[in-house]
């Protein structure tokens, strides 16, 4: 059995772990931390925990000296509506709220009524429990072991040490938890950014503390390139994921950083990592799809979907939802095509729009449009942008004639913007005289 | 109006429909983009949006996309590859 600790048992002390604008934790500490706070984790044993939206270092913290020890953790990101929370704690079962007060570990009682709880067993192999980034629904929990999480993640002490990653992504999400394992199972040093600054800001923090290492959205890369203290920055190693990574953004990262290993990694919260690409290019391989990857199977289903089988199968959703199908295979819900021998993502099949790696689904922008007295039809959809990857548009039909339509547009803006966040208000608007529809009287959605 | 006259107009249109302000005392060449109240949603918008207008956009025809730091860069790809020229 894995667990965390027994990776950082390994690790030279006096190498630094985390950083953040506060505050350096060497593994030495990290140690400590689990001795200094003994009697608390023993009272956790085997209990499942939740961690609720402490920040990222804390998080950082509070996993690396629980895994092994509790029975399930529950991260909820900051993002999740409240009133999910109860649903969530009972799903998971969960007994306490972890949290950190000057290194100590506290917490508090969730639910004094549950005593499901493994004494018995000092090293557990923790479950940890992630929500998706739902888009259709509200995000669904997966739970992972250490194994289906570190399934393909490359570990090596002695090259560890030469590698400081940047934490962009959200830690208490599959891509940022990604990015935390690759460094602390190697001994590296995690940089982590804090969210709230602007990129300029955050760009300096990783300049300053000489990351060398970074995974982040192609998005997120092209505002990167934007910033003057880009040209500071020097990778070993550059991962693009969370979006589709198009051939424009690889090659410009390959010239501006042309001493850096680039490759895109296609994963998600139920698949896990499912298999990175190297060289370079757009899409991957089509000999990826003759089992060629040892870790997963894949196959394209008649409807152009893409299907991953991983060997371990170590993730399930917590509630009572099917997540493989009767070969073990989890539909990824990403439409493919295949050219040339290379196989190319062309979006989801949802329809969802992803706005720089946040997922909108058109429907939920058409229900706002449509509560506006002044629209009666209205149909969303994405359009190709070479910055944030797709942006919202919407083809709107007015109840009646304006003359001033760019006043009527800024109406519409503002009505979206008091219901909807940023990424979801519809970019660019366009009047149209009616919508097409199929026969059955449907919206006509083209897919790409 | 010529392409440096059309941009500053919807930049500002753009910072007005994202609910920003603009940061700065005045547009200048040397303004850094991305520290003049558009943020980087805002700023896709704008690329956007110039392609409604001027019918063309740059950065999906460059050979390898150049990323602009300052509005000066942002408007000098523009009338590079204006293709009217």
């Amino acid at each position: 059995m894995s667990y965390i600790q027994k990776y950082i048992e390994e690790i030279p002390e006096s190498r630094i772990a985390f950083i953040d604008k506060r505050s350096i934790y060497s593994y030495a500490k990290l140690k400590n931390l689990k001795l200094q706070n003994k009697q608390i984790l023993e009272i956790l044993v085997g209990s499942s925990v939740v961690i609720n939206g402490r920040d990222r270092l804390e998080f950082a913290i509070l996993l690396s000296i629980m895994d092994g020890i509790v029975g399930k953790i529950l991260f909820l990101p900051q993002d999740i509506e409240k009133s999910l929370h109860q649903k969530y704690y009972t799903e998971a079962h969960i007994q306490y709220e972890v949290f950190l007060e000057n290194d100590m570990l506290k917490y508090v009682v969730v639910d004094k009524d549950l005593s499901i709880k493994n004494k018995e067993q000092m090293m557990v192999s923790t479950e940890w429990i992630i929500p998706t980034s739902g888009t259709t629904n509200n995000p669904k929990l997966v739970s992972h072991t250490f194994e289906s999480l570190t399934k393909t993640t490359k570990l090596n002490i002695a090259i560890g040490e030469l590698y400081r990653w940047g934490l962009v992504f959200d830690i208490y999400r599959f891509s940022g938890i990604q990015v935390l394992l690759q460094s602390i199972l190697s001994g590296s040093t995690l940089i982590i950014t804090d969210s709230s600054q602007n990129i300029s800001q955050i760009v300096s923090f990783l300049v300053e503390n000489r990351c060398n290492a970074l995974s982040a959205t192609p998005s997120f890369w092209r505002k990167v390139l934007m910033t003057k203290e880009a040209n500071d920055l020097e990778f070993k190693r550059i991962t693009l994921g969370g979006e589709i990574s198009d051939e424009n953004i690889l090659k410009v990262l390959k010239r501006k950083y042309s001493e850096s290993k680039i490759s895109h990694i296609y994963a998600s919260t139920e698949v896990g990592v499912g298999f990175s690409v190297t060289d370079c290019m757009a899409g991957f391989p089509t000999s990826y799809l003759d089992g060629k990857l040892k870790d997963i199977k894949m196959k394209i289903s008649s409807d152009g979907t893409l299907w991953i089988a991983p060997n371990n199968k170590g993730q399930k959703y917590l509630s009572d939802d099917k997540i493989y199908d009767n070969e073990g295979y989890i539909n990824t819900g990403d439409l493919v095509e295949i050219k040339n021998n290379r196989v190319y993502f062309l979006g989801r099949d949802s329809g969802a729009i992803n706005v720089g790696g946040n997922k909108v689904q058109p429907e939920e922008i058409e229900q706002v449009l449509l509560s506006m007295d002044l629209i009666s039809a209205a149909y969303v959809y994405a359009i190709n942008n070479p910055m944030m990857g797709s942006l919202v548009c919407a083809d709107i039909v007015l109840t009646k004639k304006i003359h001033d339509k760019k006043d009527v547009k800024m109406n519409i803006i503002r009505y979206c913007r008091d219901s909807l966040e940023n990424f979801k208000v519809p970019a660019i608007i366009k009047f149209v005289n009616e919508l097409q529809t199929t026969q059955s009287g449907k919206l006509k959605r083209n897919k790409k | 109006m010529n392409i440096k006259q059309i941009i500053k107009e919807k930049y500002l249109e753009v910072l007005e429909q994202t609910g920003n302000e603009l940061l700065v005392a005045e547009l200048r060449d040397d303004t850094v983009l991305l520290e003049s109240g558009l943020d980087s949603l805002g700023f896709a918008i704008l690329v956007a949006t110039l392609d409604e207008v001027l019918e063309f956009d740059p950065f999906t025809m460059m050979e390898e996309p150049i990323y602009p730091s300052t509005f000066g860069e942002f408007i000098d790809i523009y009338e590079k590859m204006n293709p009217g020229n």
